[in-house]
């Protein structure tokens, strides 16, 4: 499909309409997962581990029954037993054995807060209750909460049917390393022998959780014939249903998820962790609805996060600037089962780069911290802080500016990856020129303790598979219904190309998130692909809706379908015109109702480049970093609702900051988890940040008709390593671990060279 | 001894009457009992904000609320911001300026921004964002919000 | 008749198996058949790539710089590079 290259002629794409769902959710209205309520409804509540790593030797769960106001209690003995195998459940590849087994501890707990036990009861207090009267007996193990650890040969072993994948060849005796990957291009010692400055660190980074403000939920009606309905705020309905299905080995068939607003999500609201826990308990208790709701530190301790990790990057330039050679070892935690997201970190930390000579190396551990879940761009945000500290420091070595470095040395089309793959049209050089003639650039600095920091990030991007669903409305309105919940404005993204293909205002559509039952197969909303790939979907639906309504056109005047056209919202024939609306209002005398759909895979999903420039001011007494001037440039393709998309660069941005300054999951020697609040963990809120300006470079990706590239994620990849490398201009260190929390920023600032 | 207490109230300017146990928030009687589903639960301990009300003209997290704290007391919940005539300026702004993303936190963040303008008409940014920080936003970072705020009280 | 003959990128952990050659020139119109051409001329590599007759699931194939959803049955053209590189998922 050719790019519809004329962005002056757009009439919908790339204006504000207010988005659809807007006055629902500013007046209480919407309904969240937790809104539910449903007549005899029962309340459910799950027991978590209190040890990080141990064998459950026994559980007895016959007082918890017999309280009154129980009705159903459930252990892992419930769950169908499974056997080990990869299965696709919406996020990704899992091992269906060890989601069941995350979802319900089995044999062994591998994480504090990993579940064993779930009850349901008439209120929420009397399920509390419940849970303290169930007697699980454990046998401790000592944990593992370190990967270089868990490697080490003779460390507690978490699972004992894991074997190391290299490719395709599995090893032979048990381990924590899952997998060990490897992309290599050039010959890497020649690579150094040409460099004249090196540069080689190790950095650290902390397991960090989506943080989400509402936390996962789930309410399911189980009924006599088989027949399960499940309300729950997910990125994807059908990913839900699918993992269900497999968990519980029911027919997909006999599952309807219905996706209720979602309070956030970021990758963490993708796999199931309560669903199957309310379908179970809703058939045991004699087919009563049943709602679970996590507490904060059920979401802190138990879902999400995403994996700390260690990297060591190492990387050389010759005397004109030119990169000869770049060489990292990623080692992420991917929790307790395996899984982490080092192949995409992997993928993204010399991204931005040509690279000649380049080795890269990952490993993917468990430790007995949660099973890692996506979190924005996962992997990236740990890989850009190393790989683009090093640029900066590379640059500096060099005398060089650190945006004109980079300029030297940015990827563009047909230059390859260290993984042997050619970039498509990209726009990471315009990120960098447009961040070297911003206004922020161009404004001098000054103040003691004061630092400008620069860094880029790049991510993949998705595409995946969409469904959509219009009809036509006799008033010239139009009713679309599509799969994708909506996480940040989405209806109105599809709404929008809707409307602008059909040549109607955006406020003419009404778009519907519909459940399993009503809409075609849809993937979630991840990977930034719903305004890209739904958007395909809709586009195809709109261009089929079109050639069924010249059919209508051509009966109303009497001549032959191919004489009608169909321009900017206007179907003509000779000197005859009617408007798309015109044309609505006449459809029953031309055979009723019109309807069309499209279901979609596109593969043209193009990756997305972002450049930040961030100033800060750093207090050398107390370590405080504050940020005071925040620009993010990023390659966005096309912004089809501009208003939204500079709010994920936005909130993109803060989460990075926050990660960067003061987020991190804090263990003791016990491997018990510390900080279980939100006051423990630490989130940015509004007074740590200044206003986030955002520019938008508009690089068409020519594999979308409307030229859209994923936004979401990109924008968290940068902030770590930009403000590391302010930091670094502020007070004169380099900040190797995150995150750079004031104790962090003193303890440098001592042994400050 | 009868396990509930008998509380009345005002709520978003009606006279209320319910029945809760001693022990139960005013966020669980809000949304359980009197079925007011527009607070939100995002911690249940008073850090995030998104079961904010305005109790007696002051802020508070319903969380923290013992709902029998309120017997004889006036509550506006989000479902009472709006007038017969239409939105409050306030959500007018939010939905103007994009300051939501998935919506989840924005009804605390209105019921906190009404009780702010309420006391201080015309608030600097600075004073915006102090008020602000008992709430948190995990999607938009804060940008559009302050700017709404703003904006609302500008008009 | 003329010979499709494209470019296979082989995975950085099996260039032991290509004598350390990163990538491969095959005579092949889809992937099916280029797997078959590299498993003839480096013996072992398919089980690495493949499980049965499909491509393993945890390995992505992508041609000429896009996914491919038809893995083996993908056609090649003269100037097609094939790619396999571990799944990636997003946020």
């Amino acid at each position: 499909m050719a790019t519809l290259d004329k962005p002056s002629e757009y009439k919908v794409i790339g204006t504000s309409p207010l988005r659809h769902d807007g006055v629902d959710k500013v007046t209480g209205r919407a309904a969240y997962g937790a809104d539910i309520r449903l007549p005899g409804m029962l309340y459910g509540a799950v027991l978590r581990s209190p040890h990080a790593h141990a064998r459950i030797i026994s559980m007895d769960t016959s007082e918890a029954e017999k309280l009154h106001g129980v009705h159903a209690v459930i252990t892992a003995k419930d769950f169908p037993d499974l056997e080990s195998r990869i299965v696709e459940l919406g996020e990704g590849l899992v091992n269906r054995k060890y989601q069941s087994n995350n979802i319900l501890a089995r044999d062994k707990v591998l994480y504090f807060g990993h579940a064993v036990a779930a009850v349901a009861a008439t209120s929420l207090h009397i399920a509390k209750e419940a849970l303290d009267l169930i007697r699980v007996e454990y046998e401790a193990l000592d944990p593992v909460m370190d990967v270089r650890k868990a490697m080490e040969a003779g460390s507690p072993i978490l699972l004992d049917d894991l074997r190391t994948d290299e490719f395709g060849k599995k090893g032979e005796t048990p381990t924590n390393i899952a997998g060990h990957y490897k992309d290599a291009c050039g010959d890497i010692e020649k690579g150094f022998k040409e460099a004249k400055f090196i540069v080689e660190r190790e950095f650290v980074t902390k397991m960090v959780h989506q943080g989400y403000i509402e936390p996962q939920n789930a309410t399911a009606q189980y009924n006599p014939d088989g027949q399960v309905a499940i309300w729950c705020s997910t990125q994807g309905a059908f990913g839900v249903r699918e993992q269900v299905a497999e968990i519980l080995e029911i027919p997909i068939s006999n599952i309807r998820v219905i996706p209720m607003e979602i309070g956030g999500g970021f990758g963490g609201k993708i796999g199931v962790y309560l669903e199957p826990l309310a379908a179970l308990l809703s058939r045991k208790s004699g087919y009563r609805p049943v709602k679970l709701t996590m507490d904060r530190s059920e979401v802190l301790a138990a879902t999400g996060p995403t994996s700390g990790s260690y990297i060591k990057v190492k990387m050389g330039a010759d005397a004109n600037g030119k990169i000869t050679a770049a060489e990292a070892l990623l080692i992420y935690e991917a929790g307790a089962y395996p899984g982490s997201p080092v192949g995409a970190g992997m993928g993204v930390i010399f991204a931005p780069y040509r690279i000649e000579n380049g080795v890269i190396e990952g490993y993917d551990v468990v430790v007995n911290k949660p099973r890692t879940a996506a979190y924005r761009a996962p992997g990236g945000t740990n890989a850009a802080f190393a790989a683009e500290t090093v640029m900066d420091e590379l640059a500096e070595k060099l005398g060089m500016d650190p945006i004109e470095f980079r300029l030297l040395n940015g990827a563009q089309e047909g230059d390859r990856r260290v993984d042997g793959s050619a970039y498509k049209r990209i726009g990471y050089l315009e990120t960098l020129e447009a961040a070297k003639e911003s206004a922020h650039y161009k404004t001098p600095l000054s103040g003691p303790h004061t630092g400008r920091g620069v860094a880029s990030g790049f991510w993949f991007n998705y595409g995946g598979k969409s469904s959509a669903s219009v009809s036509v409305n006799k008033d010239g309105t139009v009713s679309l219904l599509e799969g994708s919940v909506d996480i940040g404005g989405t209806r109105t993204s599809l709404a929008m190309q809707l409307a602008e293909t059909l040549g109607i205002p955006a406020e003419d559509v009404r778009p519907v998130v519909a459940d399993t039952d009503s809409i075609g197969y849809t993937e979630g909303t991840y990977g930034s692909r719903t305004t890209f790939a739904t958007g395909w979907a809709v586009y195809e639906t709109a261009r089929d809706l079109i050639e069924k309504l010249k059919e209508r056109a051509a009966i109303l005047w009497e001549v032959e379908k191919d004489k009608v056209t169909f321009e900017s919202g206007v179907f003509s024939s000779g000197d005859k015109t009617l408007t798309f609306k015109e044309l609505a209002e006449k459809l029953d005398e031309t055979g009723g109702p019109v309807v069309a759909s499209a279901a979609v895979q596109p593969k043209g999903y193009g990756p997305g480049f972002a450049t930040h420039i961030v100033d800060v001011e750093v207090d050398p007494e107390t370590g405080k970093v504050q940020i005071l001037r925040y620009t993010a440039v990023q390659d966005v393709g096309k912004a089809i609702y501009p208003v939204y998309v500079e709010s994920q660069i936005q909130g993109g941005v803060a989460q990075g900051i926050g990660w960067a300054l003061n987020e991190e999951y804090l263990y003791d020697e016990q491997g018990r988890l510390l900080n279980t609040s939100l006051l423990d963990y630490r989130m940015p809120v509004a007074l740590d940040l200044p206003m986030i300006d955002t520019i938008l470079v508009e690089v068409a990706n020519p594999g979308h008709p409307y030229g859209v590239r994923g936004v979401g994620e990109v924008p968290i990849v940068p902030p770590p390593a930009a403000i590391a490398n302010a930091i670094y201009r502020a007070i004169g260190v380099r900040m190797t671990e995150l995150p750079m929390s004031p104790a962090r920023v003193v303890e440098a600032l001592i042994h400050k060279p | 001894m009868p396990s509930k207490t008998h509380v009345t109230a005002t709520i978003n300017g009606e006279e209320v009457e319910f029945l809760c146990e001693p022990h139960q928030s005013l966020l669980e009687v809000l949304r359980e009992t009197l079925g007011l589903m527009g607070a939100k639960e995002g911690c249940n301990n008073g850090n995030c904000g998104s079961c904010n009300v305005i109790l007696e003209g002051r802020l508070v997290n319903s969380c923290l609320v013992l709902a029998v704290e309120i017997q004889g007391k006036s509550v506006t919940t989000i479902e009472g911001i709006a007038t017969p005539e239409g939105l409050h300026p306030l959500q007018q702004k939010f939905i103007e300026h994009a300051a939501l993303q998935c919506g989840y936190c924005t009804p605390g963040f209105i019921v906190a921004a009404k009780a702010l303008l309420d006391q201080n008409p015309n608030p600097s940014e600075h004073e915006v964002r102090e008020w602000l920080a008992g709430n948190l936003c995990r999607c938009t970072g804060y940008d559009r919000i302050v700017k709404a705020v703003l904006d609302a009280a500008d008009s | 008749m003329t010979k499709t003959m494209p470019t296979i990128f082989i995975p950085t952990p099996l260039r032991e198996m290509t004598g350390g050659k990163a990538s491969v020139v095959v005579s092949a119109s889809s992937v099916r058949e280029a797997i078959q051409s590299l498993e003839a001329e480096f013996p072992g590599i398919r089980d690495r790539l493949c499980e049965g007759n499909h491509i393993r699931p945890n390995i992505s194939v992508f041609v000429d710089g896009q996914v491919s959803h038809l893995k083996m049955r993908e056609k090649l053209s003269e100037k097609s590079e094939v790619h396999f590189v571990i799944a990636i998922s997003g946020g």
